[in-house]
């Protein structure tokens, strides 16, 4: 089911009223699910000898779609870099370490490249290629990490919700067990306690430009992700897309449905990406 | 109202007596969305969401038939542009058109243009990097050091679907000032072109007003644009009247653009 904030000033607080709002009855995945979903990933997507294969929301659903080769090889850019250091700048803010998204996001790229000069990081990694970057590509990543960071801090009255909230920190991961080169990621920017007692809770997830026909689909990747990557929690209660450039809205309340949905758009992407001409999503 | 103001004083200006910043009427935004989805309503029937109506501030008020922009000129703007986003990220500008070159080309979207940069012979290379450094010292002089308390952020793209996604409208905010609005109005935004200011100044700045309305839900307090070209700059402060001509114009423009088609 998908609802909406109420369409009220200070925006930050109609979103927060949805966000935490209590959780009715925690449901658990199904350990059914978790194991289909294992087995026939670990049949039909592409095999170690292909590398890696890392899927999130955007990979499924752009998976879905067309032909891999369109979709191009990573690599890192200033926009590509936005949502990491962003958030990672948003973080150090809410936790009361840096004044500002400016200050924080000039922190945060200082320390990934010190990071890199000491031998830190490993090649290809952000640290790495801002290490190297000249001082124009600097700018243009610190501005997109700014822009991230200043829409997340005024989201939500972060300082009232206290520890209830993480901003940040690391996006669920879950590797398929008996085919561990494959994973599926969501990817969410925060995640806000609704009870602790009961492990439930709400995930915020910024998106770029508008929300299109697939949001739905994208909300429920991102908690089918989450579910598997914490087998003792129950799934989270809702997902929260915000759509900052639109200035759109809108909350997934999560169920048994909705999460046989994103396996099957899981599913049905691996198949696609089994497919010769499909290896450039692999990175 | 259009305020004269000099480009030295032009964030300052902006930003004004916090003070003396408006309230925001809470039903307003509403209301404008409302009026213009009825407007639109007829006039976009035919149009499919897979394939919106996208108009901007410049299609808006200038139409589609004004053509398409010489390259030197996209070139230009969007270098100035990537040098917007450094003043303000980094501080400082060392070198106008390498930084800002180097910045285009770790954009994938810019892909195209950054070629035909590279493929302008040494004297067109030349001329068109001297003009960057002399936009960027206009720049310099007028964004100075903008405090981070304001949350300044660059180059911010606006999307607002209306009408089930039949039409959007879009643009992209060069800077843009202050938290969300919750009472008063506290979002300021500069347009940066390095083409000299024109009569339709004022509504492009008023149609850019009206976007940012729609998407937040409040107008901004004030509108200003900068020409790099000359120093000059447009301000005014956001009301009624400057929304709701912005807003007829939308329509102008969409009836305009169905009736071409």
């Amino acid at each position: 089911m998908l609802r909406h904030p109420i369409p009220t000033l200070p925006r930050a607080a109609a979103l927060c009223d949805l966000a935490t709002e209590p959780a009715l009855i925690p449901e658990r995945l199904d350990p059914a699910l978790r194991s289909a979903l294992a087995s026939r990933l670990a049949t039909v997507a592409p095999g170690r000898g292909a590398g890696p294969l890392r899927l999130d929301s955007w990979t499924v659903l752009n998976g879905q779609r067309g032909p891999r080769a369109e979709l191009g090889a990573f690599t890192w850019s200033p926009r590509a870099a936005r949502r990491l250091l962003g958030v990672a700048a948003a973080r150090r803010v809410v936790l009361g370490q840096e004044p500002s998204p400016t200050v924080a996001a000039r922190r945060e790229v200082d320390w990934l490249i010190a990071r890199s000069a000491a031998g830190d990081g490993r090649p290809g990694s952000l640290g790495a290629w801002l290490a190297e970057a000249p001082r124009g590509v600097l700018g243009a990543v610190l501005a997109e990490a700014i822009s991230h960071a200043t829409e997340l801090v005024s989201l939500l009255p972060w300082e009232q919700l206290g520890q209830r909230a993480i901003v940040g920190g690391a996006d669920p991961v879950w590797a398929v067990p008996g085919a561990p080169w494959i994973s599926l990621r969501g990817r969410r920017d925060a995640e806000i306690s609704l009870d602790h007692e009961h492990g439930t809770r709400a995930l915020l997830c910024l998106r770029a430009g508008r929300p299109g026909s697939s949001a739905r689909h994208d909300l429920a990747i991102v908690a089918l992700s989450d579910a598997l990557a914490r087998p003792d929690r129950p799934l989270p209660t809702r997902v929260l897309g915000v759509w900052p450039s639109a200035g759109k809205a809108v909350s997934l309340e999560v169920g048994a449905e909705e999460i046989k949905g994103a396996a099957r758009l899981v599913v049905d992407a691996a198949c696609r990406l089994r497919q010769p001409d499909g290896l450039a999503l692999v990175a | 109202m259009e305020t004269a103001v000099a480009a030295k004083d032009l964030v300052l200006a902006l930003r004004g007596e916090r003070a003396a910043r408006p309230r925001v009427d809470p039903t307003l935004a509403g209301g404008l969305r409302a009026w213009l989805e009825d407007d639109l309503a007829l006039s976009v029937a035919d149009v499919a969401p897979s394939a919106p109506l996208f108009l901007s501030p410049r299609t808006i008020i200038e139409g589609a038939s004004q053509g398409s922009t010489p390259t030197l000129a996209l070139a230009r703007g969007a270098l100035v542009s990537a040098l917007v986003a450094q003043r303000l990220s980094l501080g400082d500008v060392e070198h106008p058109m390498d930084d800002a070159l180097s910045a285009l080309e770790a954009d994938p979207s810019q892909r195209e243009l950054v070629s035909s940069i590279h493929q302008l012979d040494p004297d067109g290379f030349a001329r068109l990097a001297a003009e960057v450094a002399a936009h960027d010292t206009v720049l310099a002089h007028s964004l100075g050091a903008i405090p981070s308390s304001w949350l300044p952020r660059t180059n911010v793209r606006l999307s607002v679907p209306l009408v089930g996604g039949r039409v959007v409208l879009g643009a992209v905010v060069n800077v843009m000032l202050g938290p969300p609005a919750s009472t008063v109005s506290t979002v300021c935004l500069l347009d940066v072109t390095t083409a000299e200011l024109t009569d339709t100044v004022q509504a492009r700045l008023g149609v850019l007003a009206l976007i940012e309305a729609l998407r937040s839900a409040a107008p901004p307090l004030r509108v200003a644009t900068l020409s790099t070209a000359t120093g000059d700059v447009a301000m005014l402060d956001v009301d009624d009247a400057l929304l709701t001509t912005a807003l007829r114009h939308v329509v102008t423009a969409a009836d305009q653009h169905q009736g071409a088609n």
